[in-house]
């Protein structure tokens, strides 16, 4: 059985190196490229959404490459992401592909990860199988917060690339990490790389909250990679959505970090009142918690025909006038082009830049 | 606050499924209850402007009509439909659709958005948030549920004619002659009879069952097993399926209906609206889809034969 699931940010250099160690053929697909773009969008429905056309290209190019069992998580919640494997393994099939499909129809439930990984890896044993899933999702919290590091640095850093440099090294540190003790050597290992990097601590740049649907926000090929391009202008990122939140808030494996749903549901309670799906509530409510926080404005991106999130953005437009606070909103398809994506940044960016001045001035 | 006495219901969506009941459910409460004029091409147009761009046409056309309501009304009523049955939601442009037009639409009239939601809640529910937004002081509880039990029509002939299409979609795009570019007018003036249907629960899930998982949006699923129950009736020539652009789950449901059911028994045609589909355009394809239709009458033991 040569196991593949599709890409979603830094994912799969999660669960990787772990599974491999108990016995799983692990076979992840070539990272999405405009080969992966092209031939999802191919095969895909018209209006379906970003994340299904490069979800589906992934696929095709590992069954390509000779993979045999796909592994694509599910759900039932009002969003199309529930129905994605369904449609996707129909397509694959009219295609001509053998292969098996495991849907995780749960994947909210602790006990049905906890199978999945049961089912696919050579641990048979219950508990095992625990904390086998905890590690994983702790090294995703791990990557994260390096992650978030790298955000911090890369607007300060004193030599130009040198932070670029640290966060790949800390990206491959901890993904060879398979058991806690290595991964625990490993954290130590990258604050080290971190604190090397040299920074002007008391530089202030201007501070861009990122917002939107999660799969667009954490894989850097769905947004073009519109994070680098910020970065690279001098601006920090504060990112408010993170998929070792979004794991957090189901399975709680960070005791001490505040369940963010929950939290963004209470900011976002005067502009929407019931989370609609995806992101939505997220996206309100760390709007409305960051034009408190004195962060200078919002980037909020979405696919293309995203359901929950047009929801969001329609009330996100009337928060950036209630409030005079600015938000820009990006929709992200197949079409967009690179360099539209570029001058709207640059535009924001000068925005933010004369607003800064002229509050300080007055 | 001032006290409410002209509630107002926007012609748009969920009204063209439950209107009369929510009529009859606000009139026996004692209000006045005002309804928007049917769809026109300027309130279309106001509700484009008021929109976000990608948002798809019913809600944007549903904001216009809001705004036309709105100065003539002391509240609109906007319940939020979450879900209407369990293990099923609706789209999560409903579930937002409230704070939407709040967000969308400004010097509003307060919302009364009470919540509909069978998947953890019941209709009492409904009932009780209702009466506790309106401030109604005297309810009698088991009239109100006794209206909202009320069954809706599930049968709709449009037109005459010998032979018969089904059409099939969303109640707000079957029955607003505007947002379907008159599709329904044009099949009726070729001597077509046009017929909608909301699927009873003993196809629903029989069809669901043949699915490798069921739909899990409630108007989603009339559409998949209306098509799916079509398919072997022979009193029906043809299939029909309206589909908004950029509709979230038509999108992918309109491709399970072509990879999953056997389509090659009748003639099925989706046809996808925007607000910029032409109606030339619109009615070239009927027209080629009713000539197809006539040309395979010879091939097929359908209708006719009574």
């Amino acid at each position: 059985m040569k196991l593949t699931v599709p890409h979603m940010g830094l994912l799969s250099v999660a669960y990787t190196e772990i599974l491999r160690k108990h016995g799983v053929d692990m076979m992840p697909p070539p990272r999405p490229s405009v080969n992966t773009l092209n031939l999802g969008t191919r095969n895909s429905p018209e209006f379906a959404c970003l994340p299904f056309k490069i979800n589906l290209g992934n696929m095709i190019e590992s069954l390509d490459n000779g993979a045999d069992t796909i592994l694509m998580p599910g759900g039932s919640g009002p969003c199309r992401f529930g129905y994605y494997g369904v449609v996707q393994e129909q397509i694959l099939k009219s295609l001509g592909y053998e292969f098996n499909m495991t849907l995780t129809d749960n994947p909210d439930s602790l006990s049905g990860m906890v199978g999945t990984i049961r089912d696919i890896s050579d641990i048979k044993d219950k508990k095992h199988a625990f904390t086998v899933f905890y590690l994983i999702l702790i090294k995703m919290a791990a990557l994260d917060k390096a992650q978030s590091m790298y955000h911090w640095y890369k607007p300060r850093e004193i030599n130009r690339n040198e932070s670029d440099k640290a966060y790949s090294g800390a990206v491959r540190t901890i993904g060879k990490a398979t058991t806690y003790r290595e991964l625990y050597r490993s954290w130590k290992e990258v604050k080290k790389i971190f604190r090397d990097v040299k920074a002007d601590m008391k530089h202030k740049p201007l501070k861009v909250g990122v917002l939107g649907e999660i799969f667009v926000v954490i894989e850097p090929f769905a947004n073009m990679m519109f994070e680098k391009k910020l970065l690279d202008m001098g601006v920090e990122i504060v990112r408010g959505v993170w998929l070792s939140d979004w794991l957090n808030d189901r399975f709680r494996f960070k005791p001490f970090r505040k369940n963010q749903n929950k939290l963004a549901k209470k900011w976002a309670y005067p502009y929407l009142k019931y989370a609609s799906g995806g992101e939505s509530i997220e996206s309100v409510g760390k709007t409305v918690k960051f034009s408190r926080e004195g962060i200078d404005g919002v980037i909020h991106i979405m696919p293309f025909t995203c359901m929950p999130e047009l929801v969001a953005a329609t009330i996100m437009n009337r928060i950036s006038t209630d409030m005079n606070y600015p938000v820009l909103s990006l929709t992200f398809d197949e079409n967009v082009s690179e360099v539209n994506l570029q001058t709207r940044i640059e535009a924001f960016v000068d925005l933010l830049e004369r607003r800064k001045k002229c509050w300080k001035v007055s | 606050m001032k006290s409410i006495k002209r509630i107002g219901i926007p012609r748009g969506l969920l009204y063209h499924r439950y209107g009369d009941i929510w009529k009859e459910l606000l009139k026996s409460m004692g209000f006045e209850v005002i309804t928007s004029p049917g769809t026109t091409e300027s309130i279309r147009d106001i509700g484009l402007s008021l929109s976000v761009c990608d948002l798809c046409m019913p809600i944007k056309v549903f904001l216009g009509h809001v705004n036309v309501l709105k100065d003539s009304v002391d509240a609109v009523f906007i319940p939020r439909y979450i879900s209407i049955e369990q293990g099923a939601y609706m789209c999560p442009k409903f579930i937002g659709l409230p704070d939407m037009v709040r967000a969308a639409i400004r010097n509003i009239p307060p919302v009364i958005d009470p919540v509909m939601n069978l998947k953890t809640g019941t209709i009492m529910d409904f009932v009780t948030e209702l009466n506790k937004k309106l401030h109604f002081k005297t309810p009698d509880k088991d009239e109100q549920l006794r209206i909202l039990g009320l069954p809706v029509k599930r049968d709709y002939f449009f037109g005459e004619g010998k032979i018969t299409v089904v059409v099939t979609g969303r109640p707000y795009l079957v029955f607003d002659n505007i947002m379907n570019k008159g599709a329904i007018r044009y099949i009726n003036s070729l001597g077509v009879r046009a017929f909608y249907f909301i699927p009873d629960l003993f196809s629903t899930e029989k069809t669901m069952d043949s699915l490798p998982k069921w739909v899990y949006w409630s108007m989603g699923k009339e559409v998949v097993t209306s098509v799916r129950s079509m398919l072997d009736n022979h009193d029906i020539c043809g299939i029909i399926n309206l589909v908004n652009s950029a509709c979230g789950p038509d999108s992918f449901l309109v491709e399970l209906i072509t990879r999953s059911f056997d389509l090659g028994k009748k003639p099925y045609m989706a046809i996808t609206i925007d607000e910029h589909t032409s109606d030339v355009g619109l009615q070239t394809r009927i027209e080629a889809f009713m000539d197809m239709t006539l040309k395979r009458k010879p091939l097929n033991a359908w209708g006719g034969g009574k």
